[in-house]
């Protein structure tokens, strides 16, 4: 008995003992940290643009939890600065929201963007048809996926045409009449930034005279007297106050009534129009404008922004995912709305639709493409081109504020034009 | 017996001992555990203090940039000292000066996700950029007047952060004077910070706050918390105008770390989510000595039981030794006459009362012809016969001398009468099964049985009495020839 006593009493005593001390200090204990795949994403745009983008990635990263998404992005203004930079020291993101000119410049033989067609695993391409597939292939090379198509789009305030007695404008005569109306209220009949304003100029340069400033390789091909004329237009478009000085243009103006119209993409439509229509504004896109009434006008259309995968993306599989995820995920869909265009992805279209979304100035604009859809052709890169169009800008400018003849300044334009050209 | 009461004693100093092991177990494991958790708390504490001082450097190295971004417009005069409003420009050597300043800007804040980044100048035009929704804050003019005042005039670096501007918590500006009439204003998204003050996914209780020197709300990881409101009061109480701190108490463990303008990084973990880890182990270590006092408990209780039904059994055979005549079974004559006493005295409702006393005849015979041990069994055979007839009736029986047995029953629920029948019944049966029982002992050695027996009412009855009266009856039996009962 004495012995069991004894025994239990060794046996409880272990068991406290082994209770007290329960690390075991020899033991190397490993734990894996947590990391996730993290990939990188680009855009430029406007606050409205930022908002719902970084919404978007926050939501991406819920359904995904093993990517992380980091983020660059600015304004217009300065981008494509940036992402020259970017893309010439590789240090570009690995998902980009892209321009379309940039597909010629970055990627001449295809091969400057990863090929999505490697990823159809990833991102639905069924969404999208061949001819949308068309717009972002090179060289048999899927670079990138559009998200709308833009084009420039007039739009105009139609309260004030019919306060003066006007119809809305359908060719350039229009235009200086409805200055000589407007003019002594100080209002201008357009307004717009210089990358609009070149455009509009081509679109009359090219109307009147049937030809084009580039070839179809992006090569200059304009003459001086051809600039001359381009300059002589905006002069006259200028001191006829058809057009408001574009320093002094903002985008507020058609709202507060010192412009009674504007020329933007329609993929900015609403920054543009939305707060004149918040106030009651009857705002209405115009016929694209042409010589003559019956003439055939020439203007152009181009995806209005695209997704592109980065040739150096660590994980292609990842940027894939998030690819999909902003062109076809419904509730991104939803985020966006028709913010960038009415989207070109089906599935993307259909979520606006089941969310009654498909409506607006926005949607109108999309509605006003595919009605002209036959009529226009894809953008010229080089109308793009922001070295073109700086170039333009400050000659022009010498010439509109007086600093320089006609001649010294198309003389100028068209040598720095041959420059660029190369 | 003084050996067993030796074992009693060692179990149970065995037990204290046992008892006293554990709770002493128990005392010092608590003791190790409260230094370990405050070593832990301490550890922790350095920890996340070190993860709040490495975000206050991610912030301050964030806010530190956007003024240094600023401060490089000041590397040429023509972007610091140009006036939007001086007249003696031409409108051409405006638009030059402004798109050099632009183009400035462009390449400043290119690599930067700013939401506004320009110049601001007294009749509220801009160059740079300046958002749309920012314009639009400030749509009927104002905009100059409004960050112009924002900076304070002793302010040597003519610079100001800003959260809040008009309403709009989304963004933090930054702006700082270039000139008398040229404030630049920069802004970004709240949510930049995001990855600057980003929670270690292993802390994921934390919550991480960017507050004003005056614990306004700029930023929080934690969605119940509102921009531009107060900090909750019970953390802001406790880190007080400290800065530089770590304070911990049961419910929270907070670090305040003040950033380069005057805003604080505050962190803050509930103390149970740090020591979730301290907490079970205490709770295993309670868990396992309660099991284990409990499993000392049942042993013991095991033990005591075995040891009880040990003693109890040889105190029981004692017992019973003691009451009862070792050959038979029966009571023995002293407890027969106690327990009868004892039925007597009480007072319980007795209706009848049956006295009954038997004697074998010709005994000695039996003894001196088959011998004694021939006679111990007769008398075995008589006392088991007895009980065969009376254990029924619940009677005391009882051998009161050599040969000669008694029988006591007290009756509640019949009469005399009744008892009477029932006790010349019983006694007519025992005569019967004698006779069955006995046949060759009578036959050889004429052994019969005499009786004695008395039926009384209730009353105040005596044992003497009672068995006097009987015995009588049973001299009356043996001198009448024996074999036989006698009713009195």
């Amino acid at each position: 008995m004495r012995k069991q006593v004894k025994m239990i009493i060794a046996i409880i005593l272990l068991v406290s003992v082994l209770a007290s001390c329960t690390s075991d200090l020899s033991k190397v204990r490993i734990s894996s940290q947590e990391h996730s795949t993290v990939i990188s994403m680009s855009w430029w745009g406007n606050d409205p643009r930022h908002e719902y983008t970084l919404e978007g990635l926050s939501l991406f990263q819920e359904k995904n939890p093993d990517i992380v998404v980091n983020h660059s992005y600015g304004v217009w203004n300065g981008y494509e600065r940036r992402y020259l930079m970017q893309m010439a020291s590789h240090n570009n993101c690995d998902v980009m929201q892209i321009n379309y000119a940039w597909l010629s410049e970055y990627s001449e033989d295809g091969t400057g963007y990863y090929d999505i067609n490697k990823l159809a695993d990833q991102i639905d391409l069924s969404s999208f048809t061949e001819e949308d597939l068309a717009t972002g292939t090179r060289n048999g090379h899927l670079n990138a996926l559009p998200i709308a198509y833009n084009t420039v789009c007039l739009f105009y305030n139609a309260d004030m045409f019919a306060k003066y007695g006007l119809d809305i404008p359908s060719t350039w005569d229009d235009l200086f009449d409805a200055a000589k109306a407007m003019r002594k209220d100080n209002i201008y009949v357009l307004g717009m930034v210089n990358k609009h304003l070149f455009l509009l100029l081509n679109a009359w340069f090219e109307q009147t005279t049937d030809r084009t400033l580039f070839d179809d390789n992006g090569k200059y091909i304009g003459s001086a007297s051809d600039v001359k004329m381009i300059l002589e237009f905006y002069k006259e478009l200028s001191d006829n106050k058809v057009i408001m000085p574009l320093y002094d243009f903002n985008v507020s103006n058609l709202e507060d009534g010192a412009v009674a119209g504007t020329v933007c993409w329609t993929s900015d439509s609403i920054r543009y129009c939305q707060p004149a229509i918040d106030e009651g504004t009857d705002i209405v896109i115009g016929d694209y404008l042409r010589v003559s009434e019956g003439d055939q006008s020439e203007w152009y259309i181009k995806p209005a922004t695209m997704y592109a995968i980065s040739i150096n993306c660590s994980d292609p599989e990842s940027c894939g995912r998030l690819v999909d995820f902003l062109l076809n995920d419904p509730d991104f869909a939803v985020l966006q709305g028709t913010e960038k265009g009415v989207p070109v992805s089906s599935s993307a279209r259909q979520a606006l639709l089941e969310n009654g979304m498909l409506s607006g100035i926005e949607y109108q604009a999309g509605e006003f493409i595919n009605d002209n859809l036959p009529h226009m052709n894809l953008i010229n890169p080089m109308l793009e081109n922001a070295d073109f169009q700086d170039t333009f800008k400050s000659v022009s400018d010498k010439y509109i504020y007086n600093e320089a003849t006609l001649e010294e300044s198309a003389s100028e334009l068209h040598r720095e034009l041959m420059k660029l050209a190369g | 017996m003084k050996k067993k009461s030796l074992h009693f004693t060692q179990i149970i100093y065995s037990l204290v001992v046992v008892f006293g092991v554990i709770f002493l177990s128990l005392i010092i494991s608590v003791v190790l555990l409260r230094s370990v958790k405050r070593t832990t708390e301490d550890k922790i504490s350095y920890f996340i203090a070190a993860d709040a001082h490495q975000m206050e450097l991610n912030v301050n190295s964030y806010l530190n940039n956007v003024q240094q971004v600023t401060a490089l417009l000041f590397s040429d005069k023509n972007y610091y000292l140009y006036d939007s409003t001086d007249t003696s420009l031409s409108d051409y050597q405006k638009i030059q000066n402004e798109t050099l300043i632009l183009n400035r800007i462009v390449d400043l804040g290119m690599m930067n996700s700013f939401c506004d980044f320009g110049i601001v100048y007294p009749n509220d035009k801009s160059t740079g950029w300046i958002s749309q929704v920012t314009n639009q804050m400030f749509k009927d003019g104002g905009i100059y007047s409004y960050f112009s005042s924002a900076i304070p005039g002793d302010n040597l670096k003519q610079d100001a952060w800003i959260i809040n501007v008009m309403g709009n918590s989304d963004r933090i500006y930054y702006v700082k004077r270039l000139n008398p009439n040229a404030v630049c204003v920069v802004s970004f998204y709240i949510s930049e910070l995001e990855n600057v003050l980003a929670v270690p996914s292993e802390l994921s209780d934390m919550t991480v706050r960017l507050v004003t020197g005056d614990n306004l709300i700029i930023y929080s990881t934690n969605d119940n918390d509102e921009e531009a409101t107060q900090m909750d009061p019970s953390i802001a109480d406790i880190i007080g105008d400290n800065v530089g701190i770590t304070a911990i108490n049961d419910e929270y463990l907070i670090t305040s770390n003040k950033l380069s303008n005057g805003w604080k990084v505050v962190c803050s973990i509930p103390t149970s989510a740090i020591m979730a880890d301290q907490v079970a182990a205490t709770r295993n270590l309670i868990v396992t000595v309660l099991l284990i006092t409990i499993l000392v408990v049942l042993t013991m209780l095991l033990i005591t039981s075995k040891l009880n039904y040990s003693v109890k059994g040889v105190v029981d055979d004692l017992d019973y030794k003691a009451r009862n005549d070792q050959m038979t079974g029966l009571l023995n004559k002293s407890t027969f006459r106690t327990l009868v006493e004892s039925d007597l005295e009480a007072y319980n409702g007795k209706q009848a009362i049956a006295f009954l006393m038997f004697d074998l005849d010709n005994f000695k015979k039996v003894n001196d012809v088959a011998g004694h041990k021939f006679g111990d069994d007769v008398i075995k055979r008589m006392g088991a016969l007895l009980r065969d007839v009376f254990d029924a009736e619940e009677a005391l029986i009882g051998r009161i001398g050599g040969d000669e047995f008694a029988v006591y029953k007290s009756y509640h629920d019949i009469s005399r009468d009744e008892a009477d029948k029932r006790i010349h019944d019983l006694t007519m049966s025992l005569y019967e099964k004698f006779e069955a029982e006995f046949k060759e002992e009578s036959d050889k050695y004429l052994l019969t049985v005499s009786s004695g027996i008395l039926v009384t009412g209730p009353g105040e009855h005596k044992f003497d009495d009672l068995y006097q009266k009987t015995d009588v009856a049973l001299y009356i039996s043996k001198r009448n020839g024996k074999s036989k009962p006698t009713f009195i």
